[in-house]
């Protein structure tokens, strides 16, 4: 049976199709602000690309920010924990721990190590500190492409104190350490010492253990990675399709509860 | 009758006084539109919107009122009678000490502090409040409590919404006790002839600072949480215990006011958390909701504690931070259509 899941992000919206439960394709857009727009759109992508029409499709189960925006489409929703929490446990079956950093907000999810369950749970507050969208900023500021920050970041030999968790305020420090004269790489490096304590304060929060996987758009800057493993002295898992774990447990929940009709 | 407005965090001002002297007891909770920004002239925004709604209100409404008085009660608002007094336009404005212990000495200073806002009371609008006038003020207080706790109890059994409860008792606190007594009667019809308890609804408890406006209720509705405890001032806190009539009236006063159940703005911390789990074991709640409204610290302060013991007994709690808006907040509800999500995971 096809099931598809649908993570329709603040910044990017993620479709999975899945088959018997296993991947058979992945596609992701810009949100755009539109997310009924964007989430439809994605969806008859991937069916046309596979040969498949709707008809062929068991469920489907959206999650994310705009997740109750695409509700002629799916069967019904499921928000970020509860996807996310399933989706890493498909990647690692003994995870107890997850760590997702979104383009809008972080969030840490403790399972239950005997029954895989989510015990507890932790998001960010309503402040782009701690998220994607910091990192975008300070890439601004810092005048280059976000997808080279975590690798100029990776450079560094001497990280500067960003001080601010406010991301306003961290910009204007930024820029202070820019008229001070300051390496790129050290201020790129300083932004996810940053980022990694914000996240690392959640994560104390609800005392995650190891395996911990480390999901969401952001996993895939691996200078987030290395700052929050150094900041927490544990070691993260991170998934192949890290962002795409949202949307792959959705699919994976819109699997085990069809029954005999879309659920 | 005359409207006497008084602004206290929890509940902490011994209205009776008020009823006593033939007025109408106003609790002042800000006005529908959520507006602050009159008294933001006033008062710095990382302040409790909640304070800054009351004196919004006081500022525009003040007139309508023959006097407003200002208890004890948090911290963060103690200080802000200053500001009241400058800015609010009011022929008498009262301060009121509440103690934050429990002790005798602490009652004994209640009765005094009782006693002298009776004095200013009757030298300001020349009248005579008699222990007499007090004993029946009590007996009016009781039998609205009793009438409360009766309709709290539906609540667990009957299909009562959240914003349904939260009305009722803002009807109280703000109307005339004679207009209360057969408004309330004629609710408990209502409640008692309802469907029962709704199959798709969780039962939780709810804490932490005091809700203001019912869009907060209604979004708890709209994620399957229904409200069956609580301790909130305009709640359970209310009405929860009455009022003794073993002693003189001052003293009975003053004794039923220490005695309720406690806000985090009081010491000590243990009564408010035992409230809780007394609470959760008896009525099965699924789980409890534990929220703030941004920079109420004193709440947050406890978060920690009340997540330890709640998961002795097993429990689900959730903490939140809430904005004073008139606006859903997308992220608080996420976090509550998650947290219903793990109440309703295969154990």
């Amino acid at each position: 049976m096809y099931t598809v899941g649908i993570d329709i992000g603040s910044l990017a919206t993620k479709i999975v199709l899945m088959k018997d439960g296993k991947i058979k394709a992945l596609l992701e857009n810009r949100s755009l602000h539109n997310f009924t727009a964007i989430g439809t759109q994605l969806f008859h992508q991937i069916l046309k690309d596979n040969n498949l029409t709707s008809d062929d499709i068991g469920n489907i189960y959206s999650t994310g920010y705009g997740r109750h925006s695409i509700s002629k489409l799916t069967s019904n929703i499921i928000t970020e924990i509860s996807a996310h929490a399933r989706g890493a446990q498909y990647f690692y079956p003994k995870v107890q721990g997850i760590i997702d950093i979104g383009g809008q907000d972080s969030k840490v999810i403790k399972l239950n190590p005997k029954s895989s369950t989510v015990i507890d749970f932790q998001m960010n507050d309503k402040c782009a500190a701690g998220t994607g969208r910091f990192l975008e900023v300070m890439a601004d500021a810092l005048d280059i492409p976000i997808e080279n920050l975590g690798n100029l970041a990776l450079q560094s030999k001497s990280p500067v104190q960003i001080s601010s968790t406010c991301t306003v305020f961290a910009e204007s420090e930024v820029i202070g350490h820019f008229a001070q004269g300051t390496a790129k790489q050290d201020i790129a490096a300083g932004i996810h010492n940053s980022i990694a304590k914000r996240v690392a304060s959640m994560v104390k929060r609800i005392q995650i253990v190891e395996p911990i996987v480390f999901c969401g758009g952001v996993a895939l800057n691996p200078a987030v990675k290395i700052a929050l493993e150094n900041e927490l002295k544990l070691k993260l898992l991170v998934p192949k399709y890290p962002q795409y774990i949202g949307a792959i447990g959705a699919a994976l929940i819109a699997k085990e509860r069809f029954k005999n009709g879309r659920v | 009758m005359k409207t006497f407005a008084y602004f206290d965090s929890t509940h902490e001002f011994p209205e009776e006084i008020i009823i006593a002297a033939q007025m109408n007891p106003y609790k002042i909770l800000g006005k529908a539109d959520f507006s602050t920004e009159l008294a933001d002239q006033y008062i710095p925004q990382f302040i409790c919107a909640n304070a800054r709604s009351f004196l919004n209100q006081a500022i525009e409404e003040s007139s309508n009122w023959e006097g407003i008085a200002i208890a004890h009660g948090c911290d963060a608002t103690n200080r802000q009678f200053d500001i009241w007094d400058q800015h609010v336009k009011t022929q008498f404005l009262y301060y009121i000490h509440n103690p934050l212990k429990t002790d005798e000495i602490a009652q004994h200073f209640f009765i005094g502090e009782i006693k002298a806002m009776i004095l200013a009371l009757e030298s300001h609008f020349n009248i005579k409040i008699t222990l007499d006038q007090l004993e029946k003020a009590i007996q009016v207080s009781n039998q609205i409590k009793i009438l409360l706790q009766n309709l709290s109890k539906l609540r667990i059994t009957k299909d009562i919404s959240n914003s349904e409860y939260f009305d009722v008792l803002k009807f109280t606190m703000q109307n005339p006790k004679k207009k209360v007594l057969p408004y309330l009667k004629s609710i408990s019809i209502d409640w008692l002839a309802r469907n029962p308890f709704p199959i798709n609804k969780h039962p939780i408890f709810l804490t932490g600072s005091d809700i203001t406006h019912s869009l907060w209720f209604e979004l708890l509705e709209k994620v399957n949480l229904r409200v069956v405890r609580d301790d909130l001032s305009i709640g359970e806190r209310y009405f929860a215990t009455l009022i003794p009539t073993d002693k003189d009236p001052i003293s009975n006063i003053a004794k039923y006011y220490l005695n309720i159940p406690r806000s985090s703005t009081k010491h000590p911390t243990n009564p408010r958390i035992k409230y809780i789990l007394k609470a959760c074991k008896k009525e099965k709640i699924h789980g409890v909701i534990s929220q703030i409204i941004k920079f109420c610290e004193t709440f947050a302060y406890d978060t920690p504690f009340l997540k330890s013991q709640l998961e002795v007994i097993q429990v689900p709690v959730i903490h939140l931070e809430r904005e004073y808006t008139e606006n859903i907040d997308q992220q608080i509800s996420t976090r509550l259509e998650a947290f219903v999500e793990l109440l309703e995971q295969p154990q």
